[in-house]
C-alpha cells in the first residue's frame, strides 16, 4: 500500500513538473517573445556574375561551365570586393573567407536576391525572349546591372541583339560626362579607356580597333525616372583592371580607375 | 371597475399607506386568526374528512375568519392629496423640429398627437383641481396661453434646461407635478446624470408622456462621421461612418466634395438592427479645403433621408513634409525607401548616407549646405524636419549636443524618430545608452551578443495594425490581411528588447513557431518614436512582380505617419469641425517659438470670414496658463464655411501665419436621433417619481397628478372596511365552502 501511495505521489510530482515546464515554455514562446537566434547576417553587397548562354559568335566555349561569362573570374571579383571594403562603407562579403564568386543564370529567381549583376564579355552573350523578360523585370524593379569587357560593332551588335528583347522599347544613352553615376563619390574623368592585358601587351588600349573598338563609350540604359539601370562600359576591359591589380605589368593608375567606376556603379546602385 | 371594487382610485393605493385605525393591538389580530385556524382544525379533525378535504374546507374558512377579523381592526389608507385649486401643475410640451416629423397614420405630426391628446378633457382634468400652465420648449422653455401657440421647428431640444426652468417656479409657487411631452431627442446633451440629479433633487415628479414611434421604421441614419481635421496632400483619408440600421443589410456610402463625387464604396451593415461602423477611404487630392458631404444610399422605399448625410471638413496641408534619413552604410533599404518616396510632391527625404568613412552622399537636398556633415549641425536645422529616419548608424558619431537635440526634437517640437535595423543600428549601435533611448518604446537590448542577424520571416498584421494607416496595403480588410502574409520573406531581424507599458505593436514577424514585435511606436512628449527590426523591405521591391506597390505604398504610409501628426509654430483648429445649430464657433491657436518653446505673450489678428465673404465679429483670449495656447471665438450666425486666419507676432516680428476652417449649419441635429426615446423618458420619470405614459393611455394622469406629494398637499385617511371587494371576497368565500360542501355531500 505504502508503495502504491509513493508511486501515485511520483506520478503526482511528474505530472506537475511537466504541466509547468508546458506552462513556462508557453509563456516564453508567446506573443510577447523579443528573443530570437539568428545567424550571421548577410553581406549588404556581393557581385552577381550573369551566367549566360553563348551566342557562339566566336565558335563559343559551349553552354555554361568555363564560357566567356567566366572571363577573369574568381580574380576580378576577388579583388573588386576587396577595393570596396577598402575604400567604403558597403558591407561586402569578405573573399578571404568566402568564394566572391557567385554565378546566377537570367532565368534564376535567385536573381531578384541582389540588386547589383555584373555581365562580361556581352558581345557573346545570348539572352532568349524569357531570360530578356526575367532581366528586364529585374532591372525595372530597381535592379543594375554593370557590362563590361566587349569591343568593336560585331561584338556591339551581338549585345543589342540581346538588350533589343530586353527593352524592346527603350534605346541605350551616352551616360553624359555630368551624370550623377561619374559624381557619387569621385569626379571621373571617363575619357580614359581601361584596356584588357592582351591589349596593354601588344601595345595597344583598344582591342578590334580597326572594327569599332577604338574609342571607349560609356553608354546606358534609363528607367522613366531617368535613373540609370544599364551601365555599358563599352570598348573597355574593367574586368581586367581588376583582374590584374596584383600584376606588374599591368598599370596601377587603371586598375584604380576601373575601382573607381566600379565603386561608382555599386554606390549609384545602391542609392538611386 | 377595480375603483368600484375598491371604492377608491388606484392612484390611491399607489401614493398611499396601508395602516389599522382601530387602534387594537396587531398581536390580538394574529393571535386571534391563529386560535380560530387552530379550531377550525380540530373540527376538520373531528368530522373526519379526508386529509385534502379537510385542508381545503379548512382554508377556505380560516380564509373568511382572516379577513373578517381584518375587518374588525378597520383597515384604512393614509394618503396625501394635493389640495385643490392650491398648486400648479406645469405641462412642457416639445415643441423642436423633430416634433415635425409626421410619422404617425394619416400623417399627422407628433406635435399634432400631442396636442389632440391632451386637449381633450385631459387638461381640463387637471385644470378642476390645479392651476395649469403651459409651456412649450425646443432650446428653452417659454409659457404659452394655449398648445395652439406651439409654432415648432426649433433647430435644438433642451429638455434638461427647460425641467430646470420650469421647475424653478417652485421656489415661488406651490408645484404638485410636471407633465413633459416629448420625444425625448435631448440634442444639446442637457441631460446628463447632474441634471437628473438636481430634478430628483426637487421633489417635484416629473410624468413623461412620450410621442413618437420607439423604433424608426425603414430609415438609414448616419448617425456618426469621423474625419481627420487635416491631411497631407495626395494623401489617402478614410471616413468612418456609423450608420443606425433596421433589417438593412447592405447600402453605398458615398463621398463629395461639394458637389463633386471622391468615392463611393459598397458596405455591409450588421446582422442584427442597430449601429454598424465602416470606413471609407477618399483622396485627399490637392492642398486646399475639402468642404465634404458624406451620404448613405437611402434605403427601399425609405421617406426621411434628411438624416442620411453628414458634413466634415478637411484641411488638406500644401507644406510639403520633410523627413531626414540619416544612414551609416549604404545600403539596399536606403535605396528603395528613397525610390518609394521619389515621385510624391507632398514629401521631401532629406537623406544622407554614409558611403566612405570620411564621407555622406547627400540626397533630396535644398542646398549644398544642408546636412554637410551628414546629420545637422543645429538643433534648428534639425527642428526644421517633420520627422528623422536613423539606419545602421551608431549612436557614436553624433556628439552628445546633438543626442539632446534628438531626445528634445521628439519631446519638444513633436517630430517622429524611426530607427531602423542593422549592424550598427538599435541596441549593436549603441542607442540603448543616449538620452533618446527612454523615449523608445522597447528597452533596446544592452548585451555583449549582437542582436541583428539573418532570419527568415513574414510578416503578420496586429489588430492596432490594421486600425493604422501604416497597415493598409487594402482597403479591404480581408484582402489587406492577405496582402501581408503574402509579401516575400524578410531575410533579417534585430531584437527590439522589453517593449515598454505604453508601445503599439503594428507589425509582427513569423519565424517558425515564434513571433516577434516588428514595428513597434510609442507616444512621447509631443511626438513619437518608432522602431522597425529590419532592413530587408526591400525584398519586396525586387520580388514582387513589377506592377505590385506594396512596397511604395508601405514606406509612403509610414513616411506620412512619421511627418504628418508634426505641429507647426503657429497653428489653429478648431473644437471641431462643424458646428451644428450652434452659433458660438470655438478656435484654440497655439504658437511656440523657434525651439517650440510656448509663446505666451504673442499678440494675434485674428480674422474670420463667412462664406458669403462678410467678415464676422472674432476674438482671442490667452488660456492664463503661459503654454502659448489661446481661445479665439467666432460668432458665426449665418450657415456656410467659415475661413480663419490667424497672424501670430511676437516682439514686433511675425512668428507665423495659421488658417483653419468651419463649417456652420442649422436645422441638423432636430433630423438625428428623433425617433422616441423611450428609456430616457422612463428614466426621469422613475428619479422624480413620476409615470412614464403613452399618448394612448392618459386617463390616469389627472389622479396620479393628485396623489402627487408635491406641492401643497392635504393629509387624508380612507377607510377600506367597506370596500365592495371586502364584502364580495366574504361572500366568495362563504360560497365556495358551500358548493364544495354540496359537491361532496357531506353539507
Amino acid at each position: 500500500m505504502g508503495s502504491r501511495a509513493r508511486q501515485f505521489r511520483q506520478h503526482l510530482g511528474l505530472a506537475s513538473a511537466t504541466a509547468l515546464c508546458v506552462l513556462l515554455s508557453a509563456t516564453v514562446s508567446g506573443n510577447g517573445e523579443t528573443h530570437v537566434q539568428t545567424q550571421r547576417p548577410d553581406p549588404e553587397f556581393r557581385i552577381a556574375r550573369m551566367a549566360y548562354n553563348d551566342n557562339n559568335m566566336m565558335g563559343g566555349f559551349g553552354r555554361f561551365g568555363g564560357g566567356a561569362y567566366m572571363t577573369d573570374a574568381p580574380e576580378a571579383e576577388f579583388h573588386l570586393t576587396q577595393g570596396i571594403r577598402r575604400l567604403t562603407r558597403v558591407n561586402t562579403i569578405d573573399p578571404e573567407r568566402e568564394n566572391p564568386l557567385w554565378l546566377v543564370q537570367p532565368s534564376d529567381p535567385r536573381l531578384f536576391e541582389n540588386p547589383f549583376l555584373y555581365a562580361v564579355e556581352v558581345g557573346r552573350w545570348y539572352l532568349d525572349d524569357e531570360e530578356a523578360a526575367n532581366l528586364r523585370d529585374y532591372l525595372l524593379r530597381g535592379g543594375f546591372l554593370m557590362v563590361d569587357d566587349f569591343h568593336g560593332d560585331a561584338q556591339w551588335e551581338a549585345f543589342l541583339e540581346s538588350m533589343e528583347r530586353v527593352f524592346p522599347d527603350r534605346q541605350w544613352k551616352d551616360i553624359p560626362d555630368d551624370h550623377e553615376v561619374f559624381h557619387v563619390l569621385y569626379d571621373l574623368d571617363h575619357k580614359t579607356q581601361i584596356p584588357g592585358i592582351g591589349a596593354l601587351r601588344d601595345g595597344s588600349t583598344c582591342e578590334q580597333c580597326y572594327y569599332g573598338g577604338a574609342e571607349p563609350h560609356w553608354r546606358g540604359y534609363f528607367d522613366d525616372d531617368g535613373r540609370l539601370m544599364v551601365a555599358i562600359n563599352f570598348n573597355m576591359d574593367l574586368g581586367d583592371a581588376w583582374e590584374h591589380a596584383d600584376w606588374a605589368d599591368y598599370p596601377q593608375p587603371l586598375t584604380a580607375l576601373a575601382y573607381r567606376f566600379a565603386i561608382s556603379y555599386a554606390l549609384y546602385a545602391m542609392t538611386h | 371597475m377595480l375603483e368600484f371594487l375598491l371604492g377608491h382610485s388606484v392612484w390611491a393605493f399607489r401614493g398611499g399607506e396601508l395602516a389599522f385605525g382601530r387602534g387594537w393591538p396587531l398581536w390580538l389580530l394574529w393571535a386571534g386568526i391563529v386560535l380560530g385556524a387552530l379550531a377550525i382544525a380540530f373540527t376538520m379533525w373531528q368530522r373526519r374528512f379526508s386529509w385534502w378535504r379537510a385542508t381545503v374546507l379548512g382554508a377556505l374558512q380560516v380564509a373568511f375568519l382572516a379577513l373578517l377579523l381584518v375587518l374588525l381592526w378597520r383597515p384604512v389608507l393614509n394618503l396625501e392629496e394635493i389640495r385643490e385649486r392650491q398648486n400648479v401643475v406645469a405641462v412642457v410640451v416639445d415643441d423642436s423640429g423633430s416634433m415635425n416629423t409626421a410619422d404617425a397614420e394619416g400623417g399627422a405630426t407628433r406635435r399634432a398627437q400631442a396636442v389632440t391628446a391632451l386637449q381633450g378633457d385631459l387638461l381640463e382634468q387637471i385644470a378642476e383641481r390645479s392651476d395649469l400652465r403651459l409651456f412649450g420648449f425646443s432650446d428653452r422653455a417659454l409659457s404659452v396661453e394655449s398648445l395652439q401657440e406651439l409654432q415648432g421647428g426649433a433647430a435644438t431640444t433642451r429638455v434638461g434646461d427647460a425641467l430646470d426652468t420650469v421647475t424653478q417656479m417652485a421656489a415661488s409657487v406651490p408645484m404638485a407635478a410636471v407633465v413633459l411631452v416629448s420625444d425625448g431627442a435631448d440634442t444639446a446633451n442637457t441631460l446628463n446624470e447632474a441634471a437628473l440629479a438636481r430634478l430628483k433633487a426637487t421633489g417635484i415628479p416629473v410624468h413623461t408622456i412620450g410621442v413618437g414611434p420607439e423604433q424608426p421604421e425603414n430609415d438609414l441614419e448616419l448617425e456618426q462621421l469621423q474625419v481627420p481635421g487635416r491631411a497631407v496632400a495626395d494623401s489617402t483619408v478614410r471616413a468612418v461612418v456609423s450608420i443606425r440600421h433596421q433589417d438593412q443589410r447592405s447600402t453605398r456610402v458615398r463621398v463629395y466634395d461639394r458637389e463633386k463625387l471622391v468615392a463611393a464604396q459598397d458596405v455591409t451593415l450588421g446582422d442584427a438592427s442597430g449601429l454598424s461602423t465602416v470606413a471609407v477611404e477618399f483622396p485627399a487630392g490637392d492642398a486646399g479645403v475639402r468642404d465634404l458631404r458624406v451620404a448613405v444610399d437611402g434605403a427601399r422605399n425609405e421617406t426621411r433621408l434628411t438624416n442620411n448625410e453628414r458634413h466634415a471638413v478637411l484641411e488638406v496641408d500644401a507644406r510639403r513634409r520633410t523627413v531626414l534619413y540619416v544612414e551609416g552604410e549604404p545600403r539596399w533599404e536606403y535605396k528603395f525607401i528613397r525610390r518609394a518616396a521619389e515621385g510624391d510632391k507632398s514629401l521631401r527625404l532629406a537623406s544622407a548616407v554614409r558611403a566612405t568613412p570620411n564621407r555622406f552622399y547627400r540626397q533630396g537636398l535644398t542646398s549644398g549646405e544642408e546636412l554637410v556633415n551628414g546629420f545637422p549641425e543645429t538643433e534648428a536645422e534639425l527642428f526644421s524636419y517633420d520627422a528623422v529616419i536613423l539606419g545602421s548608424f551608431e549612436a557614436a558619431a553624433l556628439s552628445p549636443e546633438q543626442h539632446q537635440w534628438l531626445k528634445d526634437f521628439v519631446d519638444r517640437r513633436g517630430g517622429s524618430l524611426l530607427l531602423l535595423a542593422g549592424r550598427d543600428g538599435l541596441g549593436d549601435g549603441g542607442w540603448n545608452r543616449v538620452p533618446v533611448s527612454p523615449l523608445l518604446p522597447a528597452k533596446l537590448p544592452s548585451g555583449a551578443s549582437r542582436t541583428y542577424g539573418r532570419l527568415d520571416s513574414r510578416v503578420k498584421l496586429t489588430d492596432y495594425g490594421r486600425e493604422s494607416p501604416v497597415g493598409r496595403l487594402d482597403a479591404d480588410p480581408a484582402k489587406n490581411d492577405a496582402a501581408w502574409l503574402e509579401l516575400p520573406v524578410l531575410a533579417d531581424y534585430q531584437e527590439v528588447g522589453d517593449l515598454r507599458p505604453g508601445a503599439v505593436v503594428l507589425l509582427e514577424t513569423v519565424a517558425g513557431n515564434t513571433t516577434l514585435p516588428l514595428l513597434v511606436t510609442q507616444r512621447y512628449g509631443r511626438g513619437a518614436t518608432w522602431v522597425l527590426a529590419t532592413a530587408t523591405t526591400w525584398r519586396w521591391q525586387m520580388q514582387m512582380p513589377l506592377a505590385d506597390q506594396k512596397h511604395e505604398t508601405f514606406w509612403r504610409q509610414m513616411l506620412y505617419a512619421l511627418a504628418a501628426p508634426a505641429p507647426q509654430r503657429v497653428s489653429v483648429e478648431a473644437e471641431r469641425p462643424v458646428y451644428e445649430d450652434d452659433t458660438a464657433v470655438t478656435l484654440e491657436a497655439e504658437v511656440l517659438d523657434e525651439s517650440f518653446k510656448p509663446v505666451p505673450k504673442a499678440e494675434l489678428a485674428i480674422e474670420a470670414v463667412a462664406e458669403s465673404g462678410t467678415r464676422v465679429p472674432a476674438r482671442v483670449e490667452p488660456s492664463g496658463r503661459g503654454d502659448g495656447r489661446y481661445t479665439v471665438a467666432v460668432d458665426a450666425r449665418e450657415p456656410g464655411l467659415y475661413r480663419v486666419n490667424l497672424t501670430a507676432s511676437a516682439d514686433g516680428k511675425q512668428v507665423g501665419t495659421a488658417m483653419a476652417h468651419v463649417r456652420r449649419e442649422d436645422g441638423v441635429l432636430e433630423q438625428f436621433s428623433s425617433w422616441q426615446h423611450r428609456p430616457m423618458l422612463e428614466r426621469i420619470a422613475t428619479d422624480t417619481g413620476g409615470r412614464y405614459w403613452t399618448l394612448d393611455d392618459l386617463a390616469g394622469l389627472p389622479e396620479a397628478i393628485r396623489y402627487s406629494r408635491a406641492g401643497m398637499v392635504e393629509r387624508q385617511t380612507l377607510d377600506l372596511w367597506n370596500m365592495p371587494l371586502a364584502f364580495l371576497l366574504l361572500a366568495l368565500l362563504k360560497a365556495g365552502e358551500w358548493l364544495l360542501r354540496r359537491r361532496w355531500r357531506r353539507l
